[in-house]
């Protein structure tokens, strides 16, 4: 049954992955040419800063992804009232484990990718004393914030709208908390707080953070 | 408001030194001048008077610019003087600026009382402003003027902390003064500083700055350039490093024959180019962050009155006056720099086992989230 959902998720989803794979091997390749290629022709210190740029393709490549892989598995239930669904001889869980697992099998293609292109940009650049290339390191980061952002658009599709309003519902909460604070005068910090619980350790969106950066110090 | 009696009783005085001059002279009474003679002494003896009089005018002006600062606030060691409009202010601030101190300078701040004069920006003449400000500065021996621009209530303590550090370098010997460039800033976060500076060093291009991270303390000092060698063009620089550095002044001095070769490749004409720069234009093969995160370091280690002990301190060197601030010796506070520099070495790309079990907690867990929807619950 595992085969069955992987391959047609595999049909729903494959334009869109083929177009993430391509993305994933051309950043890594791409951000080593924006600095000269072989032979670094600007600054290190630019050259770092070009990287620091490239990065936040790597964390949008992540995030997209796993959006795209969690909509897709859902999207022909969605159409189909999940009617399918309800008529398996399976518990719905586990029909939902067989759902996330084959999204997860399929998200580790472009993982494969962006680590193939960050070892191919690492063996075409001859580095300078001082920095160094991370592919192995920037590949299993992909795929740690790929698997979070494909969770999380995994729970938001397979919820229902009520649950959905209730997210919308709680964020909007910490929104006019924070105007309400601001309009008494006082530290508008509600959002602040909540922001940084999410992106600083254990937040769900550490992964997210930090230095995405194929050559760095 | 006790200075206003002082700013009527100057006007009075005043007037009643020019109403006595003018009665003096018998201005007004229309006595007549006849001799020469006394005509002479008469006016030379006017001509005193009405310096005098300016002086006496500056006197009650200044008096008068005094009393604007007519509220003083006080908390603890913590002493402003300020304008009415800003009392309100100046008294959150000083409720704050012993802790932003202590935050900023730690104990090497002193512990001695300090008096702020602090007053808006309320546009206008700039030259005027300076000159009320060095007046006050003068006036009130030991106050640092503080000068608040923008939205002051946002980051009052900073204005405060930053006029602190300013004071401060005003304080120190001109060798360490040359040496900081400017006053030692306040930085929120003093490991992203150092981080910076990590990067900084590991991708200069310059030999000295990559051996000091590799080890080398001698480099590390030389680095640091506490003594401008004699000739720094070929001491600290390769031909590579003479090459960048001469170049980057290429688009605004297209046409000078000498950097012409030099951007050609040409390293006798770089070394001529460089030389004839002013030893203050050639960067030292450790940037000026460095040297203040040097001189941080050494307020850290020396702890409490350490920023007293470089501003008193009476060595020759510079790297001598920071080590007696950190109450060591010049080797071992080059050591403890490097080790802090090289501690705040930034985390690369590299998820640390805590973010990887983070993301795969929160994955497993918004998984298990999916098949508990309510979608899927037996009613």
């Amino acid at each position: 049954m595992f085969r069955s959902i992987l391959y047609t998720q595999w049909k729903w989803a494959r334009v869109a992955l083929l177009v993430i794979a391509v993305a994933a091997v051309a950043v890594p390749v791409g951000s080593v040419r924006a600095i000269g290629g072989v032979v670094i022709s600007t600054s290190v210190g630019d050259a770092l800063n070009t990287m620091r740029v490239w990065s936040v393709l790597y964390v949008l490549l992540a995030a997209l992804a796993g959006l795209i892989l969690a909509i897709s598995a859902w999207a022909a239930d969605q159409r189909g009232h999940h009617v399918y669904a309800l008529s398996l001889p399976v518990p719905r869980w586990h029909y939902v484990l067989l759902r996330f697992a084959a999204g997860l099998a399929l998200l580790l293609v472009p993982a494969l990718l962006v680590w193939l292109g960050a070892l191919i940009a690492s063996a075409i650049v001859v580095l300078p004393a001082g920095l160094a290339t991370y592919p192995g390191a920037l590949a299993l980061r992909w795929l740690l914030a790929a698997f979070v952002a494909y969770a999380l658009f995994f729970a938001i599709s397979s919820g229902t709208a009520r649950t959905a309003g209730l997210v919308l519902g709680v964020i909007a909460g910490i929104v006019a908390a924070d105007l309400m604070l601001a309009l008494m005068d006082q530290p508008a910090v509600v959002i602040e707080f909540v922001v940084s619980k999410f992106f600083e350790w254990p937040g769900v969106f550490e992964v997210f953070t930090g230095r995405w950066m194929l050559i760095d110090v | 408001m006790s200075e206003v009696p002082r700013v009527v009783l100057s006007c009075m005085l005043a007037l009643a030194l020019l109403g006595s001059s003018a009665s003096a002279q018998g201005v007004g009474t229309g006595t007549p001048l006849r001799d020469p003679a006394i005509e002479r002494a008469n006016a030379t003896h006017l001509a005193s008077l009405a310096v005098d009089a300016r002086r006496q005018r500056t006197v009650a002006d200044s008096i008068r610019k005094w009393a604007q600062f007519s509220d003083t606030v006080r908390d603890g060691r913590i002493r402003i003087a300020t304008t009415p409009e800003l009392v309100e202010l100046a008294r959150r601030i000083a409720r704050d600026a012993e802790a932003a101190l202590a935050r900023t300078f730690g104990p090497s701040a002193d512990v001695a009382p300090m008096t702020f004069v602090m007053r808006g920006v309320t546009g206008g003449n700039w030259a005027k402003q300076a000159r009320l400000e060095r007046w006050i500065s003068d006036t009130l021996e030991g106050a640092i003027a503080i000068r608040l621009q923008g939205e002051p209530g946002v980051n009052g303590p900073a204005f405060l902390v930053d006029g602190f550090a300013k004071k401060q370098f005003g304080e120190l010997d001109s060798a360490t003064r040359t040496w900081l460039r400017y006053p030692l800033q306040p930085a929120h976060d003093r490991k992203l500083e150092r981080s910076a500076i990590y990067v900084d060093i590991a991708t200069s291009e310059n030999r000295i700055a990559t051996e000091c991270r590799v080890g080398s303390l001698e480099r590390c000092r030389e680095g640091f350039a506490f003594e401008q060698p004699a000739d720094p063009v070929m001491s600290w620089y390769e031909p590579a490093n003479r090459h960048r550095i001469a170049v980057r002044t290429f688009t605004r001095r297209r046409r000078d024959p000498v950097l012409e070769r030099c951007s050609q490749g040409d390293d006798q004409a770089c070394i001529a180019d460089l030389r004839s720069w002013a030893p203050s234009d050639l960067p030292p093969p450790l940037s000026s962050s460095a040297r203040h995160s040097l001189a941080w370091v050494a307020l850290e280690i020396g702890g409490e009155g350490a920023l007293a002990r470089l501003g008193s301190s009476t060595a020759a060197t510079v790297d001598q006056r920071l080590a007696d601030a950190a109450r060591t010796t010049p080797e071992k506070l080059i050591g403890a720099w490097r080790d802090s520099v090289t501690a705040a070495r930034p985390r690369p790309v590299a998820a640390n086992p805590g973010t990887a079990w983070a993301a795969v907690v929160w994955g497993s867990l918004l998984g298990i989230l999916s098949m508990r929807s309510s979608r899927w619950r037996t009613r």
